[in-house]
């Protein structure tokens, strides 16, 4: 019984995580803190994969002279890599995303989602056009003015 | 692979991400975001993976929070959000259905470090038994990645840069 | 909110890395001894990949901490103007050009994409030419990602402002 408790509870704690993330994304109105949850997210997908990699009874793949060449004695190594690249391509996103942040908050001065909308709202009123194209091109022409 | 240590680790792990999520001083949620993820390279590190655990230590208690404390201290620091509504209960019902969903769909993965589970029999094996043959490389992860498998590492580095272009073009175009 | 949206607001003067006392003494200090030995230890990690954890992506991650380091302890310093992120972004793309030229080097002598034994080099043997090659694209992606984390960091920190 407490076999398959242990079986199974990792499961558990990467799902627990990845719904954790989850509610972070959707629930926070802060954009930040929707970033701090997507960051959750990512690494319990990370965790799902290097726990399918795990073997029983196998150690680190690193091949040691002493311990011969079987497969059964090293860990699976395909999800490490498959990570490794992740973890990197994941730091990309994470400063893509910092960047259309950072615009935003330049634009409209808060990270909370329903100042921003309201902010986009009365910008439609005033006669303003939404598009951001269109929008730059109106601040450029009003900074050659100045 | 050490079951209660895993299971102390996922135990502190939970509380971690949820106070990340908690705290309203967006800096302490960085802080707090960056101690969560070394205790992710720790369990990397129990699931022997230690190529992956030291990037992630670098990355996720490093990099990531280097940036994210970069963009809070030109912006705002505290998160005055408010809260309530449905924006609290229509999430928290969704999260629920897809926790369920996928604690249902995990009930048919095989049991956690099962030698005989179908990912370790078809491809890794020779991957094992080559590297020191092929390519004299003992460090079967680095094998794979830069020789096996270079054609992806080729597209995931295209990837990398295309993502520092995107930062560099967001940011740096109304910067002028 | 009172701020009527089209025109962007001017950032206040004292946000930023610069935010009170935030660079404190130790800080500085600390980080101006540990860079030099983080680059190395990053040098170190991309070159080792072959017997231990590491690589060109751990190493390359390393190797871009150091410089950034000195940037959040010294703002407006040299290393920030010497290291702008549109150059350290053309190395990156240098980077993953040699890594294609690498590739494209086996299809001279008749191989396949990426097939470094295919290139003879001396009396070598096919593993030891693969040996090598994997150190040379380990190299590479170690550039490419030291400095697309560098323009990152540069673009999100500098450019924001």
């Amino acid at each position: 019984m407490a076999d398959v408790l242990f079986d199974r509870s990792v499961y558990v704690g990467v799902m627990v995580l990845l719904a954790i993330g989850l509610y972070g994304m959707l629930a926070k109105r802060n954009l930040a803190k929707k970033l701090v949850g997507m960051v959750i997210f990512q690494t319990a997908i990370y965790l799902f994969f290097i726990q399918g990699a795990a073997q029983m009874g196998a150690t680190v793949p690193v091949i040691e002279q002493d311990l011969g060449v079987d497969a059964d004695t090293y860990v699976n190594p395909l999800p490490h890599l498959l990570i490794l690249t992740a973890l990197v391509v994941g730091v990309g996103v994470l400063g893509v995303a910092l960047s259309f942040l950072l615009r935003i908050y330049r634009r409209h001065g808060t990270f909370d989602e329903d100042r921003i909308a309201a902010d986009l709202a009365a910008e439609e009123i005033e006669g303003h056009t939404v598009d951001d194209h269109d929008a730059d091109d109106h601040d450029d022409a009003e900074e050659a003015r100045s | 692979m050490i079951w209660p240590l895993e299971l102390v680790i996922f135990a502190i792990m939970i509380p971690t991400a949820l106070l990340a999520l908690w705290l309203r001083d967006l800096l302490g949620s960085v802080a707090v975001l960056a101690a969560y993820s070394l205790f992710v390279a720790l369990l990397f590190a129990g699931m022997a993976a230690p190529d992956v655990a030291l990037v992630e230590v670098v990355i996720g208690a490093g990099v990531t929070g280097l940036l994210l404390v970069g963009a809070i201290l030109l912006t705002a620091r505290g998160d005055d959000a408010s809260e309530g509504g449905t924006s609290r209960w229509v999430p928290g019902v969704l999260v629920a259905g897809f926790l369920a969903l996928m604690l249902f769909g995990s009930v048919d993965l095989p049991d956690y470090a099962d030698p005989e589970a179908p990912g370790h029999q078809r491809i890794s094996p020779d991957y094992i038994e080559g590297s020191l043959d092929d390519t004299e490389t003992p460090n079967v992860v680095t094998s794979v990645l830069a020789d096996y498998r270079s054609f992806d590492t080729l597209g995931e580095t295209l990837v990398i840069i295309t993502a520092g272009l995107a930062c560099l073009v967001i940011l740096l175009r109304e910067a002028r | 909110m009172a701020h009527g949206g089209a025109p962007e607001r001017e950032l206040p003067a004292e946000r930023g890395l610069l935010v009170g006392a935030f660079p404190s003494e130790v800080v500085r200090v600390i980080a101006s001894l540990l860079a030099p030995f983080v680059m190395l230890f990053g040098l170190y990690v991309t070159a080792h990949g072959h017997y231990g954890p590491g690589g060109g992506f751990g190493g390359g991650v390393l190797i871009a901490v150091g410089p950034v380091m000195l940037k959040v302890a010294y703002p407006g310093a040299a290393v920030a103007r010497r290291l702008p992120g549109g150059l350290v972004l053309a190395v990156a793309l240098l980077g993953f050009g040699a890594f294609v030229l690498i590739g494209l080097a086996p299809m001279l002598f008749g191989g396949a994409f990426l097939d470094y034994a295919a290139v003879p080099i001396g009396e070598l043997a096919a593993s030891r030419l693969r040996y090598l090659g994997i150190l040379a694209v380990e190299l590479v992606i170690g550039i490419a990602v030291a400095g697309t984390i560098l323009a990152i960091f540069d673009a999100v920190t500098e450019g924001g402002s």
